[in-house]
This record gives structure tokens, C-alpha cells and sequence, in this order.
């Protein structure tokens, strides 16, 4: 009999092992981003894994990230060019210090566009179950001269 | 023995006074004065009623309340509003609003060469703009573009000639808008914002920002007023700023002044997704899809290539 609840014990134990692995290996990992724009630069922190495309423009520059879960962030310097989040529609604005958030929902995804001081910072595509994430890391940015 | 010690409270008490006045305005020496409003007890006491708690003073964020500084005002903040302020005190507001814009008077506080007296035309801020403006034509367009002493193009002589290249129809259309059009050269645009020689970044020597077009009511940077404003980098050589030129004056300016008769016109760079692509991360051992964005705005994109490609062969046929 004691035998038994040992084993049923060790089984328990077992399980509750792999239970925490699983969940330790769905953590998201975060990684500070650091991007120099014109006369701005820019640290995030931001999920990984993630694709990152850079394009130079006449008028600025923009960066674009790909993450695993299908969001987007975009980091843009620069004038004369619209990203596909200045034409949703905004649910919402809300005005901090120095920056101006808008943001909305699109087909059933969010998206969030911060404007600081001629930097403007997006997200896109952001699944509910992910929202406080990507909303931390636009939180937490820091913008600075360069 | 009574007396000294009512005298020196006397005194101590007209000192606090004194210096409590002093602290009440801190930065009365930065111009600011709190609104003073004579009430019930008709000038006897002055009231103070600011409408807000935070209001600014020189470059910081100053609380009215408890009479701390909260704040300091960003750099760039600070610029756009010393520019609102000198097109307040405009006299003439058409002369005045060109006496301005140019980086001589707003920039460098140079005396004004070039004003445009009678407005809805195409003007060059300063000599260099003209020079930029006439490289982008070829040798037989140039002779019907001149400018006045005061940088005003002379449309009537424009309009003798017929050309089709895509260069001469944009300066047309332009010189031929209600719209001012006014082209500079400069290190930054109309709002202050600085231009970036590519390689001037160590860490990121592909980063660039060679002009701009300032609109009126576009979302970002735009014009202060209802001109448009055609901005090419000082720090370029000539070749590079006809091409620029080209870019600003015969590409955005040139939609933002089409798209007043057909609204699906863009004047501005669109991105947008045009395509898909799958990296393997070694870190995580994940495969990240991802997105590949691109110009989505063709009409514009289509333009911009035509009008560089001429500025650019018309630099050249002027300068072998």
C-alpha cells in the first residue's frame, strides 16, 4: 500500500514537472532593441523570436518588424509616407506627454500608433491574448537625441 | 526694551513679504506674468486666474499651483512655436508670410531677397532654388523659365512654351495653381526639422533625409500655413539637388496639386505588404513568417522615377 502512494505520489510529481517546463517554454523572451533613426534613437523591449526589414527613404526612414505570432511593429522617421495604420479608423486617441496614442481595432486584431516628437511607432495585427505585451513594450519605449 | 522688538518683527515681517512676492513669479524675467484680475475688492488685492494649473514658461512646464517646476519643454516643441510666434506679427500677410519662410530671415537672419507680392505662383526662396529648378529642364525649357529679382516666375513667358516632358508640365501646373509653391534649398525644412547627409550616422551610414514637401494638412510636418513648401538639402551637390527637386517639386507637390481635382490621387509614399517570407531563428529554433513591405503608391512611385531620370539627364546635358 505505501509502495502504491509512492508511486502515485512520484507520478503526481512528474506531472507537475513537465507542467512547468511546458509553460517555462511558452514564455515569451524579450529582447531591448536599440535603433538609431535621423536624430532619434529608439530602444524597445520586444518578443523573439522576430524579422526585422529596414528601408531608407528620400524622406526618412522606416523599420518594420516581424514576430512569430503574425503582429507587427513599425518604427518610422520621416515625412510624406503613410503606413496602412494611418488609414484605420481610431477608436480612440489619448494624449500624453509629448506623445499622441491612437488606437483601434481591425478584423478582430489591434493595432496602436504612438507620435513622439516626429517619430511615429506602430503596432499592427496584434492578437487579443497578446495585446498587454506588445501595449508594454510601446509603454516602455524610450525615444532619445541622438 | 518693547520697542526694539516690535521693530525688528516689523521688519522681518516687510522682508518676508518682499521676498514672498519675488517667489510668487519666478519667471516674470522669462516674460511670463499670471493673469491679474481685479474682483470684489476693486484693485485693493490683485487675484491671480490662470485657467489651467500648467502652464508653460520659457522652456519648462511650470505648476501655477505649487509653484514648481514639473517639466521642460522638448527642443523641437520649442522651435515650431518661436515659428508660429513670427508668423503671428505678420503686417502684410501674404508679403510677410514669405519674409519668413525664407532660411535667410528664419534660419540664418539674413536680410530678405525674395518676396512674392501678389502669391499664387511659383517662387524660388533664394538663388540656389533657381538654379536647382532650371537643372531639371532641358536647355530649350530653360529659356522660358526666369525668375525676378524677387525669385517670381515669370508664368506668361512659361506658358509660351509647349513641352511635354513630365518636368516642364509639373512646373506648369504648379506655376498655374491658386496654390503658392515655394522652392528652397536649405539644411532644414520650414518647421525646423534638419535634413541628414547619408554616412554622417557611423552606426548607420545608409540613413539619409535630402528634403521634404511640406503640405498643408498633412498628418506629419506639415506647412504652418496654406503654401507649399519644396525643401532640398543644402549639403548636396547640384546634381543630387535637381534630382531632388524633381522628387519634391514634380513628385509631391505636383500629386498634392492633381489630387485637388481627383481626389484617389496620393501625393505622399505609401507602404504597404507586398509580399511574404519564412526565416529560420536559430536562437529559438522558430520559424519567423514575416512580411515584406513596399511602395504601394505606383501613380506616385512611376512619377517620381520619370521626373528624376530627366532631372538628372538634363543636369547632365547642361554640365558634360
Amino acid at each position: 500500500m505505501k509502495k502504491e502512494i509512492h508511486k502515485i505520489i512520484l507520478i503526481l510529481l512528474g506531472i507537475i514537472l513537465f507542467s512547468c517546463i511546458s509553460i517555462r517554454n511558452e514564455t515569451v523572451k524579450l529582447k531591448s532593441e536599440s535603433q538609431e533613426l535621423l536624430s532619434k534613437k529608439i530602444e524597445i523591449q520586444i518578443p523573439t523570436p522576430f524579422h526585422i526589414q529596414k528601408e531608407n527613404y528620400e524622406e526618412g526612414v522606416i523599420y518594420y518588424y516581424s514576430f512569430a505570432d503574425s503582429a507587427l511593429i513599425m518604427i518610422c522617421q520621416g515625412s510624406m509616407v503613410e503606413l496602412p495604420m494611418d488609414k484605420y479608423i481610431v477608436s480612440k486617441t489619448i494624449q500624453r506627454k509629448n506623445t499622441k496614442i491612437f488606437v483601434g481595432e481591425k478584423n478582430n486584431k489591434y493595432w496602436r500608433k504612438d507620435v513622439y516628437e516626429g517619430v511615429r511607432v506602430y503596432y499592427d495585427n496584434v492578437s487579443p491574448n497578446n495585446k498587454k505585451l506588445y501595449d508594454k513594450a510601446l509603454n516602455e519605449m524610450k525615444i532619445n537625441p541622438l | 526694551m518693547k520697542r526694539p522688538i516690535l521693530f525688528l518683527l516689523a521688519t522681518t515681517a516687510a522682508v518676508s513679504c518682499l521676498f514672498a512676492q519675488t517667489t510668487q513669479s519666478p519667471f516674470s524675467k522669462l516674460g511670463y506674468k499670471k493673469q491679474v484680475m481685479y474682483t470684489s475688492s476693486k484693485g485693493e488685492f490683485e487675484e491671480f486666474h490662470d485657467n489651467t494649473d500648467v502652464v508653460e514658461i520659457g522652456s519648462v512646464y511650470f505648476n501655477t499651483k505649487t509653484n514648481k517646476v514639473i517639466g521642460y519643454i522638448s527642443e523641437e516643441k520649442e522651435k515650431t512655436e518661436v515659428a508660429s510666434a513670427i508668423s503671428a506679427i505678420s503686417i502684410d500677410p501674404l508679403c510677410e508670410k514669405y519674409y519668413w519662410i525664407t532660411p535667410y530671415a528664419y534660419c540664418m537672419n539674413n536680410p530678405v531677397k525674395f518676396v512674392d507680392p501678389d502669391g499664387r505662383i511659383v517662387t524660388a526662396a533664394d538663388p540656389n532654388a533657381i538654379r536647382n529648378i532650371t537643372n531639371t529642364l532641358s536647355k530649350n525649357e530653360s529659356q522660358y523659365v526666369r525668375f525676378d529679382n524677387k525669385g517670381l516666375l515669370d508664368v506668361s513667358l512659361l506658358s509660351q512654351y509647349k513641352s511635354t516632358s513630365e518636368n516642364f508640365t509639373a512646373l506648369s501646373k504648379l506655376a498655374n495653381s491658386e496654390t503658392n509653391y515655394i522652392f528652397a534649398v536649405s539644411n532644414q525644412d520650414i518647421n525646423g526639422s534638419k535634413f541628414f547627409e547619408k554616412g554622417s550616422d557611423a552606426n548607420n551610414p545608409n540613413n539619409f533625409s535630402y528634403g521634404v514637401t511640406n503640405l498643408p494638412g498633412a498628418e506629419y510636418n506639415p506647412s504652418p500655413d496654406n503654401n507649399v513648401y519644396i525643401y532640398t538639402a543644402s549639403f548636396l551637390d547640384e546634381k543630387t539637388q535637381a534630382r531632388n527637386t524633381a522628387h519634391e517639386g514634380y513628385g509631391h507637390a505636383y500629386f498634392f496639386e492633381l489630387k485637388k481635382s481627383d481626389e484617389s490621387i496620393n501625393p505622399n509614399h505609401t507602404k504597404g505588404v507586398v509580399g511574404t517570407g519564412t526565416e529560420y531563428d536559430s536562437d529559438t529554433k522558430k520559424n519567423v513568417p514575416y512580411f515584406i513591405f513596399g511602395n504601394t503608391n505606383k501613380k506616385l512611385e512611376e512619377q517620381i522615377k520619370k521626373v528624376e531620370q530627366q532631372a538628372i539627364k538634363n543636369y547632365e546635358e547642361r554640365n558634360p
